[in-house]
C-alpha cells in the first residue's frame, strides 16, 4: 500500500502503529491508528470532540445520523468513546487477516471521515475541522 | 460459474444451518434463537458487499425509551464490538449489521461475521436493554 508509518509504544497488551494519511478533497490530514490486541486488528480515528456539540437535542440529532449511516454504509462504523468523542473504527480478525481485507478495512476509515465531514457534519451544521493532535493527546 | 449467493448457500450448508432462500430479493433468511428469543438473521448482497443483519427491536417497542441514552449506549458499544455494528433503521428500530466484501469473501470471514451477530444481540439484551429497561421480545414463533 506504500504507506509510511510509525510504531508507537502504548500501555498494556496493545501493539500500535500510526499511519499519517491525507485526502485531497476535502483537503484533510489525519493519523490512522492501528491497534493489534488479542484476536483483532483495530483501525480507528477520532473525528469530532464531544464538546463541539453542546445541547442534548443536537447530540441526539448527531447520534441519529451516525447510527443511520452505520446501517447504510458498508464497513464504516461510527462510535463514541466513554468521553463522548466521535470516531470511525474498523476491525479485522487476525485469523482471517490478508492484504485484501486489510486494505478494505483501512480504506473504510478515510471514507468514513470524508462522509462524516461532507454529509453528516454539513447536514447538522457542525464544525468541519478534525481535532488537533494536541486535543487527541489524551488517547495516546 | 458459482454466484455469490450460491457460494453463501455453500457456506451455510458447511455450517449445517437451516435457511430459506428468497430468490426474487437475492436474500437468505435464517431463524436464530438468542437468549431464548427468536430472531431472523438476514443475508443479502449488493454489487460489492454481502450484508448480514438482525433487527433486534422494532420502533414500537422503543416508544418510552430515552433515545439519546439508547443511541449513546449503541455508539459506545460500537467502539468495542469487533466485526459488526449497531444501527438504527429509517423507522427507528435497532439492529446489528455486518458486511463482508465480495472480492475477499471466504468461508472463514463469512463464519466470523455470521457468529459476531448473535454475540452482539446477546450483548444488547444483557447490557443495553437491561440498563434502559427495553423489552426485547424477538419475533413470534
Amino acid at each position: 500500500m506504500n504507506l509510511s508509518y510509525e510504531v508507537k509504544p502504548v500501555k498494556g497488551e496493545i501493539h500500535r502503529v500510526v499511519v499519517p494519511y491525507s485526502v485531497p478533497e476535502p483537503s484533510l490530514k489525519f493519523d490512522v491508528v492501528i491497534d493489534v490486541s488479542g484476536q483483532f486488528v483495530r483501525f480507528w480515528v477520532l473525528i469530532m470532540l464531544a464538546d463541539r456539540v453542546k445541547s442534548k437535542k443536537r447530540r441526539e440529532e448527531l447520534y441519529t445520523e451516525l447510527l443511520l449511516a452505520n446501517g447504510q454504509l458498508a464497513e464504516v462504523k461510527y462510535f463514541i468513546t466513554d468521553k463522548g468523542d466521535v470516531g470511525v473504527v474498523g476491525h479485522e480478525g487476525i485469523e482471517v487477516l490478508n492484504v485484501d481485507n486489510f486494505r478494505e478495512e483501512f480504506r473504510a476509515i478515510p471514507f468514513g471521515i470524508v462522509y462524516f465531514l461532507t454529509v453528516i457534519a454539513k447536514k447538522l451544521n457542525l464544525s468541519l475541522t478534525l481535532p488537533t493532535k494536541d486535543e487527541l493527546s489524551i488517547y495516546s | 460459474m458459482t454466484t455469490t449467493m450460491e457460494k453463501i448457500e455453500g457456506y451455510l450448508k458447511q455450517m449445517n444451518l437451516t435457511y430459506k432462500v428468497i430468490p426474487s430479493e437475492d436474500r437468505i433468511i435464517l431463524p436464530y434463537t438468542i437468549e431464548d428469543r427468536r430472531f431472523l438473521l438476514i443475508v443479502d448482497r449488493s454489487d460489492k458487499w454481502v450484508r448480514f443483519f438482525i433487527i433486534i427491536v422494532e420502533p414500537e417497542d422503543l416508544k418510552n425509551v430515552n433515545r439519546a441514552e439508547l443511541y449513546a449506549s449503541l455508539l459506545e458499544a460500537n467502539g468495542q464490538l469487533a466485526e459488526v455494528k449497531y444501527f438504527i433503521t429509517d423507522q427507528g428500530g435497532v439492529g446489528v449489521i455486518g458486511h463482508e466484501g465480495i472480492p475477499s469473501l471466504s468461508f472463514e470471514g463469512f463464519q466470523e461475521e455470521y457468529n459476531a451477530l448473535p454475540f452482539a444481540v446477546s450483548f444488547f439484551i444483557q447490557n443495553i436493554a437491561t440498563k434502559l429497561k427495553i423489552k426485547v421480545t424477538g419475533i413470534p414463533d
